[in-house]
Parts: structure tokens; C-alpha cells; sequence
């Protein structure tokens, strides 16, 4: 199976992307749920921290495959590689907890592989899961 | 994403949340989960009913809990369901905020 969905990165199309994901047949409900996280944590840091100073609305491209289970986001705003961002050590106290990097670990936690590459001058971040 | 509280006979104070704490879900409750962390020395959150749990509504949960923590109060979570405990897990929340699947343990985790 093979499915696209095209979305603005505004945080009111997010909630199209949880349904979209529901209603995909042939996840197990922790496929489901690691997918729809994952893209959670994308699309939110695309909605926060995409759009160029002065540029144009972003938009994004989900690809969802099976067998494997692969997800594919390809967006047009500002280059972003997640895979190069290092990983935060944890908070060990509340006195120094920060709520930041919280979506990178997720995806770090939840997905098995992630690959970055821009091309033609949009990201696309492809993940895999078990 | 619903909010609801509870007072226990103990004291503290249950915040019961239902629905997807997603970035939507925790925008909607975040100010009165706030006010209401602020306001209790000893909070237990109930995430029975919470199905989904991402980044943003562990913000809320971490925030809260670092704000009653500088003024010696407690936090703890009580009951998450399996994915929504993996997610606290692995985002290293449980180290930060203790968490119980029984309300009296939950209960003496906040009451401290």
C-alpha cells in the first residue's frame, strides 16, 4: 500500500493528518500510533519553524508505504536535518528540565532509521519503523 | 481534550484528562492545567483516558510539574495507557515526573 496525503503546514490542517493516518488500514495500533507521532513532532516543527523570513506558506507531502513501514515528508521550507541534530542528554531533575528536543527523541525512540537528504531544494525526511 | 479535577480525601488534587494531547489537545488545556498545578501542593494526573500523548502535551505535563516543584509541590501521573507510558519513558519524562498505575501509590507520590 501506498498513500499521499498534501497538506499546508498550518497547525489547524494537523488535525487532518491524525484522521488521515486512522483511517489507514493494515497498521497495527503501535504502527499507528509511532506513525502518527512521528508526523506529529515533523509537522509541528514545520508549522513553528518552516516558513522562511519573509517567504511564501509551507506546504508538505506524506507518504505513507507498508511493508515495510516507511514514512516519506517532503517539504518546501527552510532546510532542516533532523538526523544531524545531536541528541539531548536527559533532564535528571525538574530544576534543569527543559521542554525542548522533546520531539526529536520521540522520533529517535520511535522510529528504526532516518534519512534526510535536500533535493531541488526541499527537505524529505524518510523514517522506518518495525 | 477534555480537563476535569477531583479533590481526594487526602488532599490532593486529581486533574483528570481525556482525549488526544496532541499539539491542538494541550493548547486547549494548558492554561487551566496551569492555574490548577500552580494552585496544589499535590497533583495527581490522570492519563486513563489520555489515547494519544506527543511532545507538546509533555511540555505541559513537564512545565507544570517544574513550576509546583520550585514550590515544593509534587506531581505524579497516574494510569497511562501502553504507548502513551512508552512515550513517557522515552522522552525521559518519567525520570522528571513519577508515574504509578494505582491511584494510592500515585496518591503518596504526590503527597510526598
Amino acid at each position: 500500500m501506498r498513500q499521499s496525503i498534501t497538506l499546508a503546514a498550518e497547525l489547524e490542517e494537523l488535525a487532518k493528518l491524525a484522521a488521515w493516518v486512522e483511517a489507514l488500514v493494515g497498521l497495527n495500533a503501535r504502527q499507528s500510533y509511532a506513525v502518527q507521532l512521528c508526523l506529529e513532532e515533523v509537522a509541528v516543527n514545520l508549522v513553528m519553524h518552516g516558513r522562511p523570513p519573509g517567504g511564501d506558506a509551507v506546504s508538505f507531502m506524506v507518504t505513507l508505504e507498508t511493508q515495510p513501514l516507511r514514512l516519506t515528508v517532503e517539504d518546501d521550507g527552510v532546510a532542516f536535518d533532523p538526523t544531524e541534530v545531536p541528541a539531548q542528554a536527559a533532564s535528571p531533575t525538574l530544576e534543569m528540565a527543559s521542554a525542548g528536543g522533546l520531539g526529536l527523541k520521540l522520533i529517535n525512540g520511535f522510529a528504526t532509521q532516518r534519512d534526510y537528504e535536500r533535493v531541488a531544494g526541499r527537505n524529505r525526511l524518510v523514517l522506518s519503523f518495525a | 481534550m477534555d480537563i476535569s479535577f477531583e479533590q481526594l480525601a487526602s488532599g490532593a488534587t486529581v486533574i483528570v484528562l481525556k482525549g488526544r494531547m496532541d499539539v491542538m489537545g494541550a493548547m486547549k488545556i494548558d492554561v487551566q492545567f496551569a492555574a490548577v498545578a500552580a494552585a496544589n501542593r499535590a497533583v495527581v494526573v490522570d492519563l486513563g483516558g489520555v489515547e494519544f500523548l506527543a511532545s507538546m502535551g509533555l511540555r505541559t505535563l513537564i512545565m507544570s510539574a517544574k513550576s509546583m516543584h520550585t514550590k515544593q509541590g509534587r506531581m505524579a501521573l497516574w494510569r497511562p495507557q501502553p504507548m502513551v507510558e512508552e512515550v513517557l519513558v522515552t522522552s525521559g519524562t518519567t525520570t522528571l515526573i513519577p508515574f504509578a498505575h494505582d491511584l494510592a501509590e500515585a496518591e503518596r507520590l504526590a503527597l510526598g
